[in-house]
């Protein structure tokens, strides 16, 4: 009986860690600069600022690794991703997320769980005015353990620097019809996960010297299981520039609320090129 | 429904953020677009750092001192001096520059206001920086023949041009521009330990492409770099004595690298003036806090044309011999063991024939000997005291007034040249032939060749 409930859960649980995986794709543009001071979605948290990766530049994602573990499953990840910056102030970007998730009782799968491509568009630079930006993404259905059906989102960022610490300020609207009656069908996740909205604020606190910085953030989402309330998370994390071209990241984080509750560590480096032509003169 | 509100929501919040409680016409007027740009992929990327440790990193160490110095002016207006001349330089001197920084610093987290009140003029100074450093990296490649530095050099020029809304014109800007605007002198007298100290940086920063230019295989060029750097650490041991007098411009203290890659020595010694006219700007409380973007913005523009305060590239040359190498710091290469003994008082500011570039007289301080003796100018006072140096006879009486006030320039002038310790950046005066100089007693023990520098100093802390 006992072991019967646990698969259950642990199917259930299935996209549910998947969509885990894919948080830091769908939730906002996914990480893509290498420098540790330009803060990106999933290295280490969610919430992330108003900047793309600087014009001309490639950003590799070589190991973005996640490990998730909601209702006593373990879910891991790893989503390679490449950004660009392809214009002033905007950036493309194309992610690929695998995703492992043991299913309990020896059973696992494996695979990519869905594409993911985005923009990001950086408004102005800041000045008293905060820095602002607006991002697109979109999550196709790809991959044996892909979403079902294209997944569009938006998103409004502001970020405004004291000399004491940044703060930063994400808004995501996702599109689609995807409420459901049963939370069992989306798994349970967290707000951040398959959320018909979520907002988020962090902050960060930047020791120049040592190219180093400290953040932690606060993020709500609306589940988009009926009648399901508010669901908050939080999380906390580093990003060091161990040299000019490479950056890692560390952080844990924290489901409060919500029947996902449950926490996820994930760790991160970065690669830094330039486009190799150079521009037209 | 549900999804209506929420759009609406993130629309209005964005738009209170942005807006906060800024008028129209102040929200344009802070509405800034510029945009960070990649460093030219290349081979050589980053060739410097790996044969030049401790050198590339005191380069970081430099970037904390700019950025700390227009934070500390900006927030700080009503500091007292020792806040950066004891406190920060202190700080600088003794721990940054000591233990400098692993990795090119993120400025924006320690130049924090400064950042947001003129975000374009720093844009300008990182892209003017990357030229800086992906030249160094050309320069330090063993494996790049000098046929192929010189072509790489160019590309990287091409790439820095390619950024007309930041690049510093490519042609040579009179020092009015620089020293005799309404703001200006106010950061070098204010600070001058500070102000020598940034004038030390920039010493290094066109000096040492000099030993990489000259050093004719990879073992004289880590020596003829480990070496410069220690004549850096030299200059910071008696402050602000021993610190630059003059702005160090690049055809005086680099000769060859400016002979040969005439545009980027021209753009750098634009860059370093900008420098110098943010700091005039940030100190000078007769700029009122509300124009100093507009003041910063306008400079900005006058370094990027290429019609404002132009003068021919010949009388750059020409001027930066008479402002007298000497005065700067010495040249970057062969120079003697003791630091050249300068020839005008700290900071004093020159006037040039802008078509020539030849000395014309005082407009700040005075010459305290040597080769321009022949300069006298109507307010001198002071009978020089020394006949050491190259600009004996030029004297004005310090100024505590804006510059703008004391125009000495048409003075009476016998102008003989100053003339540069290094013959390979003896580019003759157009009209006048360089002066005598008193002959050093002999030339520093040139360095061993040895191991890589790895230290970025040398025995010569403060």
């Amino acid at each position: 009986m006992l072991h019967q409930a646990r698969a259950t859960t642990t199917r259930a649980l299935l996209p549910a860690a998947l969509s885990l995986l894919v948080l830091p794709a769908v939730a906002s543009r996914a990480a893509a600069q290498t420098d540790y001071y330009n803060t990106d979605a999933g290295r280490p948290i969610s919430v992330e600022d108003a900047y793309p990766v600087e014009r001309r530049a490639v950003e590799l994602q070589i190991a973005p690794l996640r490990l998730d573990r909601t209702g006593g499953v373990y879910g891991w990840g790893i989503e390679p991703e490449i950004a660009v910056g392809i214009l002033p102030r905007t950036q493309l970007e194309v992610a690929f997320p695998l995703a492992y998730v043991d299913l309990g009782a020896g059973r696992r799968r494996t695979g990519l769980a869905g594409v993911e491509v985005g923009a990001l568009h950086n408004l102005n630079v800041e000045t008293r005015i905060p820095a602002l930006a607006v991002a697109a993404e979109l999550l196709i259905p790809a991959g044996g353990l892909g979403p079902d059906e294209l997944r569009p989102s938006l998103k409004a960022i502001a970020t405004k620097t004291f000399p004491w610490a940044r703060v930063h300020v994400n808004g995501t609207y996702h599109f689609g019809d995807r409420s459901v009656d049963d939370p069992v069908d989306v798994g349970g996740h967290a707000a951040s996960d398959l959320a018909s909205w979520e907002a988020g604020v962090a902050v960060d606190r930047t020791f120049p010297l040592q190219s180093f910085l400290l953040t932690a953030e606060l993020v709500a989402g609306r589940p988009v299981v009926d009648g399901a309330e508010v669901e908050w998370s939080t999380a906390a994390g580093t990003r060091y520039q161990l040299s000019p071209r490479v950056a890692l990241d560390g952080g844990a984080g924290y489901r409060l609320t919500g029947i996902a509750e449950g926490w996820y560590v994930t760790f991160g480096a970065a690669l830094s090129l330039g486009l190799p032509w150079t521009p037209r003169r | 429904m549900k999804r209506s509100r929420a759009v609406t929501i993130l629309a209005a919040a964005l738009v209170a953020a942005g807006a906060g409680a800024l008028a129209p016409r102040a929200l344009v007027a802070q509405w800034s677009r510029t945009y960070d740009q990649f460093y030219l992929q290349a081979p050589h990327n980053w060739e410097f750092r790996n044969r030049y440790v401790g050198a590339d990193r005191l380069f970081n160490a430099f970037d904390y001192g700019h950025a700390i110095l227009y934070e500390t002016l900006w927030t700080k207006p009503s500091a007292p001096p020792a806040e950066l001349e004891e406190k920060e330089y202190d700080y600088l001197t003794r721990t940054v520059l000591v233990r400098p920084p692993r990795v090119p610093l993120e400025e924006g987290a320690i130049e924090v206001r400064y950042a947001q009140l003129a975000p374009e003029a720093k844009a300008m100074f990182e892209w003017a920086h990357i030229l800086h450093r992906q030249v160094y990296d050309v320069l330090a490649d063993e494996g790049l023949s000098q046929p192929r530095k010189d072509a790489e050099i160019a590309r990287l020029l091409a790439y820095y041009r390619s950024r007309p809304d930041l690049a510093f014109s490519s042609r040579p800007k009179s020092m009015k521009l620089m020293q005799e605007q309404p703001y200006s002198l106010a950061f070098r007298r204010k600070y001058p330990k500070f102000n020598g100290l940034i004038w030390a940086y920039h010493w290094m920063q066109v000096g040492l492409y000099e030993p990489l230019l000259v050093g004719a295989d990879g073992d004289e060029r880590q020596a003829g770099v480990r070496a410069t750097v220690a004549r850096f650490w030299q200059m910071l041991g008696d402050p602000p004595r021993s610190l630059p007098h003059q702005m160090p411009m690049t055809a005086a203290v680099a000769p060859r690298f400016a002979e040969r890659y005439e545009e980027a020595a021209i753009v750098f010694d634009n860059l370093h003036s900008m420098h110098d006219v943010i700091s005039d700007i940030l100190a000078n409380h007769d700029v009122p806090r509300d124009r100093k973007r507009a003041e910063i913005l306008r400079a900005a523009r006058l370094f990027r044309d290429d019609s404002s305060y132009v003068m021919p590239v010949a009388a750059w040359r020409a001027m930066a011999r008479h402002m007298g190498v000497e005065n700067m710091g010495g040249p970057a290469v062969g120079f003697l063991t003791a630091l050249p003994t300068p020839t005008v008082t700290y900071g004093a500011v020159m006037t040039h024939d802008d078509r020539t570039g030849e000395m014309t007289g005082f407009r700040y301080g005075e010459a305290t000997g040597g080769a321009h003796s022949a300069h006298d100018s109507s307010a001198a006072t002071t009978p020089s005291d020394s006949a050491s140096g190259g600009h004996e006879g030029h004297r004005a009486e310090p100024s505590a007034v804006p510059a703008t006030d004391r125009d000495t320039t048409h003075a009476a002038h016998g102008a003989r040249s100053a003339k540069p310790a290094r013959a390979a950046g003896r580019a003759a005066s157009p009209k006048r032939r360089p002066a005598a100089r008193p002959t050093p007693p002999r030339a520093a023990p040139a360095p061993r060749p040895a191991a890589r520098d790895t230290t970025g100093h040398h025995g010569h802390h403060p």
